[in-house]
């Protein structure tokens, strides 16, 4: 379509689309990209986002060459990307120094709080503390923690030893491969021998492909280790990664704001739009979510303030209600964190996760844990331990 | 209740802490302010002087570029509180004199959306880890004391009553312990006078 006079403003799409977690990377910049068409399409925007796209291919240290060159020399004030907090990292003294703003919409650990940083993503009191809320009651506390060797896995087990010990259970053990190592033979074997009740994982890519079919090959000698059983819980999978795994997955657990299951009454034509954009069988998932919600606030605060300065947008973002596909979503100007609702889904089949729980509505994002009360989930935990006890 | 091993991590907390600013309003307190506000601080912005309120804060954050002795209600160094120094200037005068004030940890001006948290948990801990080592080194102390105090009275026991000082030990310990009495009090209650050790000699006797 020709826009003869709008105004556009560049836009920055920072995803790994190859790499160790390129399905993540793509899912996030098909959903950045269908948003931006649908804005660049709206007569109701008086104005069009020009998207830039870059691929660092999941090398940290290219991210932050990277994101200079879209904030410096494009002229980006706005930077849709990054899915590690590795990469985040690297990108913050940028988008700080060029006054430039992130968008981030994967899940993390949590403990910051930057002012050039918008959080769509769950922090931990929206991920590890409803999962551990689901299955310490119904699985129980000696858990086996398994991740990736970076900050990720580092901090989400160090939150989940301290669910675990104040509810008297314990990790059995804590383990971490390199990023995309798939080395996972040891570790299937320890937890062979030490039989915990579950599973933790913040393995990413192929690390956690490798794990959920060694630990399928272990279920099918060992029915103890099937996923009813002792189920592996993730706090960052999504349908978009469930075709690498492939029939191991069925059965285990993920932690995610968004699921295709889920009804939509908040944007009943999105599923829709999003399965006629990315055709065949590829599912939506909460990246795809997450990048289109992303760029769908940008558009909608740029048109309110007609500027795309930091200055104008972030008021806007964290100042009031957007309508998203993730439903109604408010921003926390205290902390730059949106609520967000936390759903917990078990794999059912390939590209899909059927919802087993959802919180009744979007939790306030707590990064620094200063809510957390670790003795809440310890007494649910005696009271199913006692609920069991009186049924036998 | 719930078991909790010596390994299970707790997630340092500073909910309701009351925290005092010690510094000129601007972007820096600000900033500070708004950092604390996360951690659900509640922040009181001072300058010049820190009130009687501030000085019950649970933390002191203070100005190492225009800060002096006066502006603390107590002398230099010995803040009841963890203190954090808001460094700009590195000039050694200015460092000479912030590290007089015994500071807990510090931070480096300008302030930005980080660096409050992990300030707080260096401080706290470095403030309680210095308590404990004056708790230390204050029992220390008075054990050290104490000590002349037990050699006196053995060389008193030995001098008065012909004993060996194996014998002069037992018998202190032996009288400390039917008066519930660490040693070293009632060495210093037996030195206390010549009437008092005679008492006790008596109470001793059948």
């Amino acid at each position: 379509m020709v826009r003869g006079f709008r105004h556009d403003y560049p836009i920055g799409l920072l995803y790994s689309t190859t790499g160790d977690y390129a399905a993540i990377g793509r899912d996030a910049l098909d959903g950045a990209l269908m948003a931006l068409d649908e804005v660049n399409a709206d007569p109701a925007f008086p104005f069009a986002l020009r998207p830039l796209v870059e691929n660092p291919g999941g090398v940290a240290e290219r991210y932050r060459a990277r994101c200079e060159d879209l904030t410096r020399r494009q002229g980006c004030r706005h930077v849709v990307g990054t899915i590690t907090s590795l990469s985040r990292k690297e990108v913050i003294p940028v988008v700080e120094k060029h006054d430039a703003l992130l968008w981030y919409i994967a899940p993390y650990e949590g403990f910051e709080c930057c002012d050039n940083v918008i959080y769509l993503g769950a922090c931990p009191n929206q991920h590890i503390v409803p999962m551990f809320h689901h299955v310490l009651p119904r699985h129980g506390t000696r858990a086996y923690l398994v991740g990736s060797n970076y900050i990720w896995g580092w901090e989400t087990n160090r939150i989940a030893r301290e669910l675990l010990g104040q509810c008297g259970g314990e990790a059995v053990a804590e383990r971490y491969l390199a990023l995309g190592s798939e080395d996972v033979p040891r570790i299937v074997a320890e937890i062979a021998e030490k039989r915990p009740d579950f599973i933790l994982s913040t393995l990413i890519g192929p690390s956690s492909y490798a794990f959920f079919r060694a630990i399928g090959a272990l279920a099918a000698e060992d029915p103890a280790f099937k996923a009813e059983r002792m189920p592996i819980v993730n706090c960052n999978l999504t349908e978009c990664e469930l075709g690498l795994i492939g029939e191991a997955g069925i059965g285990h657990l993920s932690a995610a704001v968004w699921f295709a299951d889920l009804p939509e009454p908040h944007d009943p034509g999105f599923s829709a739009r999003a399965r006629a954009r990315l055709g065949g069988d590829r599912p939506a998932s909460a990246h795809l979510v997450g990048g289109y919600v992303a760029v769908r606030m940008l558009a909608e605060c740029i048109r309110e303030t007609g500027d795309d300065t930091i200055a104008a947008v972030r008021p806007v973002a964290t100042g009031r209600r957007f309508d998203t596909p993730l439903g109604p979503l408010v921003v926390d100007p205290r902390t730059n964190h949106a609520a967000l609702t936390p759903h917990l889904g078990r794999i059912a089949g390939p590209g899909r996760f059927e919802v087993v729980e959802s919180a009744r509505g979007p939790v306030a994002a707590d990064p620094y844990l200063v809510d957390f009360a670790p003795e809440r989930l310890a007494a649910a935990v005696r009271g199913a331990r006692a609920r069991r006890m009186e049924g036998g | 209740m719930a078991r909790r091993d010596a390994s299970t991590p707790r997630t340092p907390n500073f909910r309701d802490w009351r925290a005092a600013v010690l510094h000129p309003p601007g972007p820096v307190a600000e900033a500070l302010q708004r950092q604390l506000a996360r951690l659900s601080i509640q922040t009181r912005i001072l300058w010049p002087d820190l009130d009687a309120a501030g000085a019950e804060a649970d933390v002191v954050f203070f100005d190492a570029d225009l800060g002096h002795d006066q502006q603390f209600p107590w002398p230099a160094g010995g803040a009841p509180m963890p203190t954090v120094a808001l460094v700009g200037s590195e000039a050694p005068g200015r460092l000479e004199w912030a590290l007089a004030q015994r500071p807990c940890a510090h931070m480096t001006k300008p302030v930005g959306s980080g660096g409050v948290y992990s300030a707080l948990v260096i401080a706290s801990h470095a403030f309680a880890e210095r308590r404990a080592l004056q708790q230390d080194i204050a029992a220390l102390s008075a054990r050290l004391k104490g000590r002349t105090v037990v050699a006196r009275a053995l060389a008193r026991l030995m001098a008065e009553r012909g004993l060996d000082d194996a014998a002069a030990m037992r018998l202190l310990r032996g009288e400390a312990m039917d008066r519930g009495r660490t040693l070293e009090d009632q060495a210093s209650a037996l030195l206390a006078g010549p009437e008092a050790a005679a008492r006790d000699r008596g109470g001793r006797r059948p």
